[in-house]
């Protein structure tokens, strides 16, 4: 019985690990929202579609069947169709330029009857396949001028055609896959590049300005010196103060006149709490004081109070960790962000156990993603970041994002589960 | 070898380049990851407490909990003036309802909303709930208009409102209001606070007994928006009931009386005060008014004239004149006066009576009951003129130039000219001792005709005579006396003469009764409008009654009448038929009337009051009272039939036979039932009044426990 025998080879090839950390998240994650929208009914209303939880529920089932699909599928299905599937999300994303339905303020719905999808959410996946796939190309390196461009414009089209929704948050999602070209070979001096500038805008808000630049020209005169004379580039390190010092002058220019006004109050609160504590700094606060509220063991499941009473905004989407938070306590945060480590761990590991370019750079593409959504999500809700409105993979209330990241993660354990054969198949 | 050699170093170099970037990345997620950590632990732990505290109160509220204002009462202790009623506005978030229920059911809410408050259409209805939902608006007021606690419950029934506030997102907004049960009976002394804490009226001067005191109470912040109370911090008191002295029929009469007048002289306002001559309880306090400067046709009540208005009185001040030469022994009632040729000249002014060519010589108490202006004027120059300050000191005796210390806020004082003062001049007397050169509210100068009345007695006017709170009595505004005595006996008995002659014969002839005698003077003063008397009128009729034993006094003013003007006709037929009323109403003051009539015409009865069978001490106790004669012949009896023979009524006894149906034809209900319950039937009672037929008839044998339908009727 081939057919037998090919099944019993997938459950066995299957990373059982990652499917129950998987489950375990998927369960907890139904749990806190029904904690957030439970406010005393009966019981049974955790299943009514009238209620969140009762809605995830469905979309947990429909993810199920998804995972049958994705299982059942030829694994080499996802490497031969992964520019169309780039291509089929590419024009989904520009319909919902044209039909979409616009929900609080972003143009990213697609509505499908009564229900409707996010073509964003699977931009993410679309696009860490055909990210892939280019680069699983055995010529391509990614230190030439070329491929670097290449990359980028299979990474930038979807982005600019999420932020063109209004959708910053799933934007920014995008720069994750620069951890992907970094462990694939890019220079480490782009990455260097962003984060420097990410410091720097950082510290722009923090110092005043003159403060800021005296201090800098301080640290490259010290470099200058410090450095060996033989080495010494005046031009590279005169060019790099320059450029160090320009973003610092920008960056007034572009918080107060490139952001849009809640994204620059967004920024402000984060500085400064107290600016508008009844604006943009109300989720935040309300946030922070629903899990600084929860304690080192929480109140409990079902007792928190701060989320059953409407004072966390979103509070069973972007900011479902504040039920965590406030419910289960450090200890329980800590439980989430240890599963979370974990889990990034395995799909990290499970990345590089893989023979082939394609599967490990998708591989990285899955852990990257979930690396940007976590910790930005995280760091948002426990007011770290600046509120950037993307979900909480497995916890945040969400058809979408529910179903693309069982997708999205379980391609990759499909594609390990048939790592032996795919390397039969390039032999 | 060597080419292979570099291929594996640089193979090395790639892998160990590949595990250090592997590293780095780990590293970062890790550093990332303790980040969060941290930050939640200084979160949790380092300023937890603080957070905690916020949440708490996130939670709670702490929120004033509005006192129930108290109630205002009639008289009579019992019918409700003004009370605060819980009512409440519809409102409603319309984007709750879910989208099918939605579109099915605001149509017939719509229509039920346009039934039920009738000032827009259906669909207008369905056009503004539309909007505010696709607007979307989360908060609609669906009408401004307060409804009660009935209507309430009545809406509770409609579509989508029956949904409640989770599922058809309508909101109730509970408020307090102000509600008078008898309309706008007395509402000018009722009055209001407004919310600048200004006001009128009982309620604006009782406000801090009525008001009471809010309350705190710690809530609960409840989803959805709403509380619940968890602690209350402090208790709201309540605020006090007032029992004021009004008597609503009486109020009433005053107010359609007043108004008939007005509206038949096309005056500009009235009003009418009665008082209680021994309490000085005011039983009646109607003010009526146009609006003139918005060209208003209705009278409605504006403002408390009697209170806040002083004028020129005219020649009500006639009797303070009077009572002052009476008091001052400088005249008898029966001494003569010649009032010259119907005018006479005080330096340059000529004072002159209505009557052409003068009344003549008349004695006092003509003068007084024509009203004569020459003959007061003349007597009161003659005997004052060289000293003026003896005639203020009979005013300020008799309470006319010191202000009353009213309850209600606002009471004008009144304004006297005074020897010294540069208004001072030798007409001044004369003109004031027939109402001139002072001016004086209409509740002042009942004060003083009240305290003739009491015999010299003056009390203040009261209008809330106690607080209560429920049951419990807390204070009682007790007769406060502003003087113990005005006057002497003799001149007092002698102006209340002077008062009865006018009705008797004088100005006010046109409302003497027969039944009871009232006691009054008119008046009919000349308005001074800036400066100069003008040909307005100000018609007054002050006085009392009945005329032997004042119960009651009153006094109505008229303000512009048109046609008639003069008090007689315009002001005192409101006073007669306040009185007349009272009259009717008053058992007292018939009790030593009606044995008089009954004296009168008990030799000879026309008529006999309609008496049916009933109790016999009942039935005997009423016809001697009523002077009935009346005879028992069925000594021993409970329950009698009466028959009549010419104009005596013999009474028979009615016999009970066991198990049949007794006989209670033409008994009232208060004996009839009794009876019926006694033999063990079961009343059906149709109608009211006395028993005119029964079924089944009278001695029809029938079980106990049957119905035996009493039909009542007159």
């Amino acid at each position: 019985m081939p057919q037998n025998s090919r099944q019993e080879l997938v459950s066995r090839g299957l990373d059982w690990p990652t499917i129950m950390l998987y489950a375990a998240m998927v369960i907890f994650g139904w749990m806190n929202i029904h904690a957030a929208v439970y406010s005393g009914e009966d019981l049974s209303a955790m299943f009514s579609l009238d209620l969140n939880s009762g809605r995830q529920l469905l979309f947990v089932g429909l993810s199920m069947v998804l995972i049958v699909a994705v299982m059942t599928t030829d694994f080499k299905f996802y490497d031969d169709f992964a520019y169309i599937i780039y291509g089929v999300v590419i024009v989904l994303l520009l319909l919902v330029l044209v039909i979409g339905k616009e929900v609080a303020g972003s143009k990213s719905w697609l509505g499908v009857g009564s229900f409707g999808i996010q073509p964003a959410e699977f931009a993410k996946l679309a696009t860490a396949l055909a990210l892939a796939k280019y680069i699983s190309i055995p010529t391509v390196k990614l230190e030439r001028r070329m491929e670097q461009l290449t990359v980028a414009g299979l990474i930038g089209l979807p982005a600019v055609l999420v932020l063109l929704q209004n959708d910053t948050g799933s934007t920014l999602v995008f720069s994750c896959f620069i951890i992907v070209l970094f462990r694939e070979g890019l220079p480490g001096f782009y990455p260097g590049l962003g984060i420097t500038a990410v410091a720097l805008l950082v510290l722009t808000l923090l110092i005043p300005k003159l403060y800021l630049s005296i201090g800098l020209v301080v640290i490259a005169v010290a470099f200058t010196i410090l450095v060996d004379r033989r080495q010494r580039n005046y031009i590279a390190i005169g060019v790099a103060l320059v450029l160090v010092l320009g973003i610092v002058q920008g960056v007034d220019y572009f918080v107060n006149d490139v952001l849009q006004p809640h994204q620059q109050s967004r920024i402000k609160v984060l500085i400064d709490p107290n600016s508008d504590p009844l604006g943009a700094g109300w989720n935040v606060t309300q946030s922070k004081i629903a899990i600084g509220s929860g304690g080192f063991a929480g109140k409990g499941f079902m007792f928190g109070t701060q989320t059953k009473f409407d004072f966390v905004p979103a509070q069973s989407t972007d900011f479902i960790f504040c039920t965590v938070g406030e419910e289960w306590g450090w200890l329980g945060s800590l439980g989430l962000i240890g599963a979370f480590m974990t889990l990034l761990f395995r799909i990290t590991m499970i990345a590089e156990r893989q023979k082939t370019r394609f599967a490990r750079v998708y591989g990285y593409g899955v852990a990257s993603v979930f690396f940007f959504h976590f910790t930005i999500n995280l760091g948002m809700t426990v007011g770290l970041f600046p509120v950037i409105g993307i979900p909480l993979p497995f916890f945040s209330y969400g058809g979408s994002s529910m179903l693309s990241f069982t997708v999205l993660l379980f391609i990759l354990l499909k594609l390990d589960a048939h790592r032996g054969q795919m390397l039969q198949r390039i032999i | 070898m060597a080419v292979t050699r570099a291929k594996s170093a640089n193979q090395r170099n790639v892998r160990s380049s590949i595990l250090l970037r592997v590293r780095l990345v780990f590293l970062g997620c890790l550093l990332l990851g303790i980040g969060i950590i941290g930050r939640m632990f200084y979160l949790q732990q380092v300023v937890g407490n603080s957070l905690r505290e916020k949440a708490k109160e996130n939670l709670m509220t702490l929120d004033e909990v509005p006192a129930t204002r108290g109630n205002i009462y009639a008289g009579d202790g019992n019918s409700l003036l003004a009370t605060s009623l819980p009512s409440y506005q519809l409102a409603m978030d319309p984007t709750v309802a879910d989208v099918k229920i939605f579109a099915a059911a605001v149509d017939s809410l719509a229509d039920s909303l346009a039934m039920f408050y009738k000032d827009a259409s259906k669909r207008e209805y369905v056009r503004k709930i539309k909007g505010a939902r696709a607007e979307p608006k989360r908060y609609l007021i669906v009408n401004s208009d307060y409804i009660d606690y009935q209507d309430k419950k009545r809406m509770l029934r409609w579509p989508i409102i029956r949904l409640g506030r989770n599922k058809g997102g309508v909101i109730f907004e509970k408020t307090e209001r102000r509600e008078r049960p008898f309309g706008l009976l007395a509402s000018r002394t009722l009055g209001n606070v407004n919310q600048n804490k200004g006001g009128s009226g009982i309620e604006y001067s009782f406000n801090d007994t009525l008001a009471g005191k809010d309350g705190l109470t710690l809530f609960r912040r409840m989803g959805g928006g709403l509380k619940k109370p968890i602690y209350e911090e402090r208790q709201p008191i309540h605020g006090y009931d007032l029992i004021t002295t009004i008597d609503i029929n009486l109020q009433d009469v005053a107010e359609t009386a007043l108004e008939r007048e007005l509206k038949r002289n096309g005056a500009d306002y009235g009003c009418a005060v009665l008082m209680e001559v021994a309490t000085g309880e005011i039983k009646a306090m109607a003010n009526l008014g146009l609006d003139l400067a918005n060209h208003d046709t209705v009278y409605r009540e504006r403002l408390n004239y009697a209170v806040l208005t002083a004028a020129e009185p005219g020649s009500t001040m006639k009797l303070a004149s009077y009572l002052a030469l009476l008091q001052d022994n400088r005249i008898k009632p029966t001494d003569s006066v010649f009032c010259d040729w119907g005018s006479r000249m005080f330096g340059p002014d000529k004072m002159s009576d209505s009557k052409p060519g003068g009344y003549g010589f008349l004695s006092i108490e003509q003068a007084f009951a024509y009203s004569s202006n020459v003959a007061i004027s003349k007597l009161a120059n003659q005997h004052f003129k060289s000293r003026p300050l003896k005639y203020m000191e009979y005013m300020d005796a008799f309470g006319l130039t010191s202000s009353i210390d009213f309850q209600l806020k606002g009471h004008v004082k009144p304004l006297f000219y005074r020897p010294g003062n540069k208004q001072w001049n030798t007409n001044t007397l004369p003109w004031m001792s027939v109402g001139y050169n002072c001016q004086i509210t209409p509740l002042q100068t009942l004060t003083f005709y009240n305290a003739v009345a009491n015999n010299g007695v003056m009390v203040e006017p009261r209008i809330v005579k106690e607080v209560r709170r429920a049951d419990k009595l807390l204070y009682t505004f007790p007769v406060k006396i502003l003087r113990p005595k005005i006057a002497d006996d003799k001149p007092l008995a002698q102006v209340r003469k002077l008062l009865e002659a006018v009705v008797d014969y004088g100005t006010a002839k046109n409302i003497r009764q027969t039944e009871y005698r009232i006691a009054g003077k008119t008046g009919t003063a000349k308005k001074l409008i800036s400066g100069r008397y003008t040909e307005r009128y100000y018609a007054s009729f002050a006085g009392y009654f009945p005329a032997e034993k004042p119960k009651y006094s009153c006094i109505v003013i008229i303000d512009n009448p048109s046609m008639p003007l003069y008090g007689a006709d315009v002001a005192a037929p409101v006073f007669r038929e306040l009185a007349s009323k009272i009259y009717a109403q008053d058992v007292e003051m018939h009790k030593e009337l009606s044995k008089e009539v009954v004296a009168r015409v008990s030799g000879e009865p026309r008529e006999l009051p309609t008496i049916g069978a009933g109790y016999y001490e009942d039935l005997a106790l009423i016809s001697n009272y009523f002077k009935v004669s009346n005879h028992n012949k069925a000594a021993g009896a409970t329950i009698v039939r009466p028959t009549r023979r010419e104009n005596a009524i013999y009474w028979e006894r009615m016999k009970a036979v066991p198990s049949t149906v007794p006989d209670v034809r033409t008994m009232m209900l208060r004996d009839a039932l009794p009876i019926l319950e006694n033999a063990g039937y079961t009343a059906n009672i149709v109608g009211k009044g006395r028993v005119v037929s029964q079924s089944p008839s009278p001695g029809t044998p029938l079980s106990k426990r049957s119905i035996v339908t009493i039909s009542m009727g007159s």
